[in-house]
């Protein structure tokens, strides 16, 4: 066997990767090699010079590492609860910007999935450009106020089983003003158009409502509002973690300072 | 550790983990999943200064090396929920740590090179050349710790030698896992690891053969044994 295949077999037997008929075969061939036989012996010397130089960390390693997996905790703690916010040192900002941005986007295609209607009655080209320009939070809070100011009234429409269609009337100076009431055929699945006063009838008493058209039925008006009441109560439960982050932050600041103080004075 | 109190969901379920001193890695880790802190503890105790150890190797520097260990522990706590028992936790951990180490070391590279004004060495900075064959070599190694002589050993080895070889040799991985964690085919790893060896062998072949270091390697691995147990 020649020296540099017994090294290597020296470095499998080593790694306990060597096969039991390839050990007797190396044993023979030390028996009469000193060379191989001082390699083999070397790898078993630095082995252990290796294990002696095992460095032991600092006495406040597990310390320092708490405060540091703190820090990342409310930072990912931060990152979760506003994700509209760009997370600080964050090289994929402009990714979760885009993500947030697809999330606002979504729920004024929902929004506004709502008055388009079915089969395609109106193009979106239809849309009341002062709503269509305004941006997707604004649609959103339009979206709300229809939901939650609805104030019944009786306005003379014609009779049941009829529609009827009147211009909007606009205040002078107020363009986000969209007075509306819907007529329409019960059970009809189509709704008014946009931009445009129709009244709800159908042998009850009509109701007005204001905000944005298109609004086909009493079902989606309640989605709407449904819709909005959700909304709130997210805006309210981000306040709530909002308050407790701060609160974790100001006692772990206040206690780590506390600790500094005291590592400073040893 | 435990000083600074934790928020609600990572609090520890005191009482409701037990002993976790007998359980294994994997148990641990799995417990840490569940939100049990003692466990995560246990954890960085078995594992803080084999990371420390195997980061200092490769980097050199110590506060270095402490700050990556924080951050393999770190994310190992914060990415607990993406281990699978499909691979033993060292080598889960062990790759999270050479996969720090590998960024850093890149970072340092791109970096531009600080120039010395001074070309005299240090004092204190003594070269690893072979000895002629007829010094004595412990003339050269007078004065000089023995782990501080290994690591300076060791920090010639080129970093992509140096690595499978101390998962090998210090924390004795098998070639399986030592190929997890670097990514490396089975015959690369087998082939660097043999070139590292054949490569610290020469760096410290004075050491190997010297009767003095031989036995301050023997008292220190009593020490050690002591300490052990």
């Amino acid at each position: 066997m020649f020296c540099n295949k017994a090294r290597n077999w020296i470095n499998l037997e080593r790694d306990g990767m060597l096969p039991a008929d390839k050990l007797i075969a190396l044993e023979k061939h030390l028996d009469s090699c000193a060379e191989c036989r001082a390699y083999r012996e070397d790898l078993a010397t630095m082995n252990r010079l290796l294990g002696a130089a095992d460095a032991e960390p600092p006495a406040n390693f597990e310390w320092k590492l708490q405060l540091r997996l703190n820090r990342a905790l409310r930072q990912a703690a931060d990152d979760g609860a506003t994700p509209w916010v760009a997370p600080r040192n964050d090289s994929l900002r402009w990714l979760r910007g885009f993500g947030a941005a697809a999330v606002v986007g979504l729920a004024a295609s929902i929004a506004l999935a709502v008055f388009v209607l079915p089969g395609g009655g109106v193009a979106p080209a239809s849309l009341d450009p002062a709503v269509a320009s305004l941006p997707s939070t604004s649609a959103e809070r339009a979206v709300a106020v229809a939901g939650e100011t609805r104030s019944p009234s009786v306005k003379g429409g014609p009779a049941a089983g009829t529609a009827s269609i009147s211009p909007v009337n606009r205040s002078a100076g107020d363009p986000d003003r969209r007075t509306l009431s819907l007529f329409t055929r019960p059970g009809s699945s189509r709704g008014g158009l946009l931009g445009r006063q129709v009244s709800v009838s159908g042998g009850s008493a009509p109701t007005r409502y204001q905000g944005m058209a298109g609004i086909h039925n009493r079902a989606d008006l309640e989605m709407i509002s449904r819709l909005s009441r959700e909304n709130s109560l997210l805006r309210a439960e981000i306040s709530r973690l909002r308050l407790i982050v701060g609160q974790e932050e100001a006692l772990n600041d206040s206690t780590n300072s506390a600790l500094l103080e005291s590592v400073g004075n040893e | 550790m435990g000083l600074i109190r934790m928020k609600d969901e990572f609090r520890d379920l005191q009482g409701a983990v037990g002993p976790v001193a007998d359980l294994r890695d994997e148990d641990l880790i799995a417990q840490v999943q569940q939100g049990h802190k003692k466990a995560y503890d246990e954890i960085v105790r078995r594992y803080k200064g084999r990371l420390y150890s195997f980061i200092l190797r490769m980097v050199a520097d110590p506060v270095e090396a402490e700050e990556l260990a924080q951050d393999t522990l770190i994310r190992a706590y914060i990415h607990a929920d993406k281990y699978r028992e499909i691979a033993k936790f060292s080598t889960w951990l062990f790759t999270i740590a050479t996969n720090l180490v590998r960024n850093r070391v890149r970072r340092i590279k791109r970096q531009p090179r600080m120039l010395s004004l001074d070309p005299a060495p240090a004092d204190d900075e003594i070269p690893l050349d072979p000895p002629a064959p007829d010094s004595d070599p412990t003339r050269s190694l007078e004065g000089r710790e023995l782990g501080r002589i290994i690591a300076e050993a060791t920090s010639q080895i080129p970093e992509k030698y140096r690595v499978p070889f101390l998962l090998r040799e210090v924390e004795e991985l098998t070639y399986e896992e030592i190929q997890q964690v670097t990514g490396l085919k089975l015959g690369t790893v087998r082939s660097r690891i043999n070139r590292a060896r054949t490569r610290f062998r020469k760096l410290v072949k004075p050491l190997l053969r010297n009767e003095s270091i031989l036995a301050e390697l023997e008292a220190l691995e009593a020490r050690m044994d002591e300490e052990r147990n």
